[in-house]
């Protein structure tokens, strides 16, 4: 059974046709990849996903839920983590504290034990341990306790990985991770986002321009323009679809 | 110096170096504090806990009521700080719940016999509960226009003392006598036993909101104000915490409203603009003491009651003058430290630590 399925969604801003009765499953422990030109509607369903934008028509099941019966903040707690476009970390928190803001959704302690520190003080203290070992994994630790604000971009899309994690998701969303790297980042942010998927366990829905990672890394791939699904599948198959060609890829090269 | 180490610690994902070959190196889990500065914050500490304690001991009555004074200012402060600092919710508005705490303790008190003490919890829960009325209307607003918002509940206050006192046939004066704050210490006199109270309420305010912004709520705090939606995609529920933060913030402005009534012996309601001053006063001493940060509101309520204090016959025979004096003394100090107080002296000793940390670190590099 596929983890995430989206069906016959749409989303409408004023008269502009954002997403148009898109669908497409995705199965698990796989990785998905969403292309298509720019304004073809990919953040526009990465934000439905996270119940950021609510969509006029569709629904969308995730592990035997009904995701649009959910508000934004339990998302979380379903198993859905996910990063930006542009990257947004909370730049007067630690690279440590960013990442165990991550891990909010796992935490149980409100206002009144939080002021009284009522089993406060062992929670912090593991959540904290675990975060520590994810800034390790990642390569990350040197910058434990320094405020993210100032950090290399390159650096920051790492911690928002980081702290997407600290989330224990089951579905990985990741937006244009490949944004603003260099040539080098991109190759290594390839093995990272596999490697993070076999050690997680992890489903990772993943919208992305860089082509050559996009064919690399996925085993599958929907394609999206003006909002609609133009071509669906392996790498290879989308590859050599002339409807993509044409609409995204341009002349054949 | 720390952008240095921040490229050398980025340097080898930039080169594309296996991840393997890195030396994986673990931190330990809290930030290490260089021994100066360490040493710097436990002097700090000390001096100040002694001097707060010795203080009423020394003073005559009137400095220790000024003292007590900007005891309740900072505890409203730190209630702002919450909101304001750390949650990002702008409120001209805390005046008024400090009035409601000023006048539920008072109005106890006076009509119903109650021991002063026993009404602070009940100023709190009241304060508590409006706040979280507060709270959900101003989900819908946010800057400015919250700022808006909350004014109008300043200017509106005293009205509603006015009419509602009046009505159940009080006056919106109400002084309690001298007799309800008495001394319940042998030995300490009242003045002092006001300060020591107002003190110890203080400091374990200060501890609550201490521990609320360090762990996971106060996290949440800080992402709600910085970050809205990533906030709300790892899983903090916005207008929980926007609604609790405003109802724990106007609990303290509530607590320090009770407060104000044992130093200043009166909760009035005749004054319709008195209440919005109060909530410019604790506007400035949050901003001079340091924006988000926990000792900022106690810093500030201080100067800015003492400053006050001392700019009022500083030009004899033209005290007229004293609220420009006053007004300019703060514009040099936002100028000189946009951090606030406590900002600055923690910059300093960032500095230091740096440097501290710098010179040892020399000796073991090759």
């Amino acid at each position: 059974m596929s983890l995430l399925s989206v069906n016959n969604i749409g989303v409408r801003f004023g008269g502009v046709v954002a997403l148009d009765d898109l669908s497409f499953t995705v199965e698990p422990g796989r990785i998905c990849a969403l292309i298509g030109p720019n304004g073809a509607g990919k953040t526009t369903l990465f934000n439905v996903l996270s119940r950021l934008y609510q969509p006029q028509t569709g629904t969308v099941r995730f592990n035997g839920h009904d995701l649009l019966a959910q508000p934004a903040h339990r998302i979380a707690r379903l198993g859905i983590a996910r990063t930006f476009q542009n990257v947004a970390l909370f730049p007067a928190l630690t690279v440590l504290e960013n990442v165990m803001t991550g891990a909010h959704a796992h935490g149980r302690v409100g206002f009144a034990r939080s002021m009284l520190r009522l089993g406060a003080a062992r929670e912090e203290r593991r959540l904290r341990e675990r975060c520590l070992d994810l800034l390790v994994e990642l390569d990350l630790a040197e910058l434990a306790h320094r405020p993210v604000a100032g950090l290399p971009f390159g650096t920051m899309k790492r911690i928002e990985l980081a702290r997407a994690l600290a989330a224990e998701p089951r579905l990985l969303m990741l937006d244009e991770p490949a944004n603003g790297l260099t040539h080098s980042e991109v190759d290594e942010l390839g093995e990272t986002i596999r490697a993070v998927r076999d050690r997680f366990d992890l489903t990772i829905l993943l919208v992305e321009h860089h082509m050559a990672m996009v064919m690399t890394i996925s085993d599958h791939i929907v394609v999206l323009d003006f909002g609609r699904k133009i071509a669906e599948g392996a790498p290879d198959e989308v590859r050599n679809d002339p409807l993509v060609i044409e609409a995204y890829l341009g002349a054949p090269a | 110096m720390a952008s240095d180490r921040s490229g050398a610690a980025v340097e080898p994902a930039v080169a594309g170096e296996a991840p393997a070959t890195v030396a994986r190196v673990r931190p330990s889990p809290w930030p290490e504090v260089p021994r100066p500065v360490r040493v710097a914050r436990i002097v700090i500490g000390v001096v100040l806990a002694v001097a707060a304690l010795y203080a009423p001991l020394y003073f005559e009555p009137d400095v220790n009521r000024l003292l007590s004074q900007a005891i309740y200012i900072a505890i409203a402060a730190m209630g702002l700080n919450l909101l304001t600092g750390f949650n990002g919710q702008v409120s001209i508005g805390h005046g008024a719940f400090f009035g409601v705490g000023a006048f539920t303790s008072a109005i106890l008190i006076v009509d119903h016999g109650w021991t002063f003490e026993a009404t602070i919890p009940v100023s709190a829960a009241l304060t508590g509960v409006l706040g979280l009325l507060v709270g959900i209307p101003a989900l819908r607003v946010r800057g400015l226009y919250l700022a808006l918002v909350t004014l109008g509940l300043a200017v509106l206050f005293p009205r509603i003392t006015q009419k509602y006192v009046d009505g159940t046939g009080g006056v919106p004066l109400l002084r309690p006598s001298r007799r309800e704050f008495a001394s319940l210490i042998e030995g300490l006199d009242d003045d002092q036993w006001a300060y020591y109270l107002c003190l110890a309420i203080m400091a374990l305010l200060f501890v609550l909101a201490w521990n609320l912004v360090r762990g996971r709520v106060g996290r949440a705090m800080i992402a709600v104000r910085d970050q809205e939606l990533a906030a709300t995609t790892v899983g903090v529920n916005l207008a929980a915490t926007k609604v609790g933060t405003f109802a724990v913030s106007a609990a303290y402005a509530g607590v320090a409203g009770s407060l104000s009534v044992m130093v200043d012996k009166l909760a009035d309601g005749t004054n319709p603009i008195l209440y919005f001053q109060r909530s410019i006063e604790f506007l400035v001493a949050m901003v001079i003491g340091g924006t988000a940060t926990i000792l900022g509101p106690a810093v500030g309520a201080l100067v800015l009651v003492l400053l006050r204090h001392n700019t009022q016959d500083l030009i004899e025979g033209k005290e007229i003058l004293a609220p420009a004096l006053f007004g300019a003394a703060l514009i040099v100090i936002v100028f000189v430290l946009p951090e606030g107080l406590v900002g600055g002296v923690r910059r300093l000793l960032l500095r230091l630590g740096q440097r501290t940390s710098a010179r040892g670190r020399a000796p073991t590099a090759p």
